[in-house]
């Protein structure tokens, strides 16, 4: 009876984690060392995404809705950035950072609010057909 | 004979449902009003086990009645137990057994789902119950319209 | 209990060893009556049992249907009052006669 339910949640907590993936990679676009000091680049976070939710509890929530199937650290996401004061650039000068935009960024992070939204707008509408059905026995 | 005519029919599951489902729901209330508190832990009854318990019983009353009277027993579970005038009483378990990476993530939306979904459980059950009730009335009152 | 087609029996059409298919053992008009009014209510009573069940199987999980069961309680309902209102009448007419004067 519920299985739209699950399915509008399992969206919403979706859009969640990439929002607060496009908020991390904000936050770390220029970090190029850990907190003693050590040459560690932050690595942008992708969210990835799968069909089906296992831990939903209805059987359409499990075949259907999505969830994250891992937040991917990409190694590759890299750049030369021109840094010649950093202890950690090579002879020229540039140092390995974060090949982060933060326009991009901020497009993901509408992009998943909107798509947040969708979500619990479609949830509102299953509660309003049971509301509905119900209206048949009143 | 009164109490074959309260307890005919789909009655006693309707009203298993209602109870089990009103008392949740001051359990999720409960749970969503202590989002923000710090080493809160919130605890949560199944409704598939509670499920599960009331389908056994509907499956003995029918054997022995062919489901057209007689009260419902029910053997109570451990996180609900059922008392001889059918109240229950819960043992909540934590909620959210397998912590998972998003954990803390999802916890919002669940729990609204959650309440929203008893909250559904519940309307259907009394809409239902106040339907049969009707029949019954008019039954017993013989005069329709 | 009508037959709008002329399927069930009927005068006139032939089985297959040419004999037409009459109505033979006729029940008298009080008897056909008094089928038809028991057929009804052995049709409503299952149509409630019917009803209950799926809404027991709603509870217990068994059915996640809602609209089915709710449309199979609407028809059973719906079934029952009509059911009510024949016999309604049937006692209204039952009263009139009886205070005929003959």
């Amino acid at each position: 009876m519920f299985g739209s339910l699950d399915i509008s949640t399992s969206g919403m907590v979706a859009q969640r984690i990439r929002l607060t993936a496009a908020s991390a990679n904000i936050a770390g676009a220029n970090v190029v060392e850990d907190q003693y000091g050590n040459y560690a680049p932050f690595l942008r976070r992708e969210v990835m995404l799968a069909s089906g939710d296992p831990s939903a509890t209805s059987r359409d929530g499990q075949s259907l809705g999505v969830h994250v199937r891992e937040v991917y650290q990409n190694p590759d996401a890299l750049r030369a950035r021109y840094m010649p004061s950093s202890p950690h650039a090579d002879e020229n000068g540039y140092v390995m950072g974060p090949d982060i935009s933060s326009v991009a960024e901020q497009v993901d992070a509408m992009e998943a609010s909107r798509a947040y939204e969708a979500n619990v707008a479609a949830a509102e509408v299953s509660k309003a057909m049971l509301a509905q059905a119900l209206r048949l026995i009143a | 004979m009164l109490q074959k005519t309260i307890q005919a029919g789909s009655l006693p599951a309707l009203e298993a449902m209602m109870r089990f489902t009103g008392q949740r729901q001051r359990l999720l209330a409960h749970n969503i009003a202590n989002l923000t508190t710090p080493d809160f832990q919130a605890k949560d009854v199944s409704p598939q086990g509670f499920q599960e318990m009331l389908g056994e019983a509907v499956a003995k009353r029918r054997k022995r009645t062919g489901g057209v009277d007689g009260g419902l027993d029910m053997r109570g579970s451990r996180e609900v137990k059922v008392r001889r005038d059918g109240s229950l009483s819960f043992r909540p378990s934590d909620s959210g057994g397998v912590l998972l990476h998003d954990r803390n993530n999802r916890d919002v939306e669940r729990l609204m789902q959650d309440m929203t979904e008893n909250y559904g459980m519940y309307r259907v059950a009394n809409d239902l119950m106040r339907a049969r009730m009707g029949v019954l009335r008019t039954a017993i009152s013989q005069r329709v319209g | 209990m009508s037959d709008p087609v002329g399927l069930i029996g009927g005068s006139g059409s032939p089985l297959p060893n040419g004999k037409p298919q009459g109505p033979s053992n006729e029940p008298t008009d009080g008897d056909a009556f008094r089928q038809a009014l028991f057929g009804q209510l052995r049709e409503v009573s299952e149509m409630r049992q019917d009803a209950d069940k799926a809404v027991e199987d709603l509870m217990t999980g068994e059915r996640t249907d809602l609209e089915g069961v709710l449309l199979a309680t609407q028809k059973a309902d719906t079934a029952f009052q009509l059911l009510q209102q024949m016999r309604n009448r049937v006692m209204e007419a039952y009263q009139e006669i009886q205070q005929m004067r003959v």
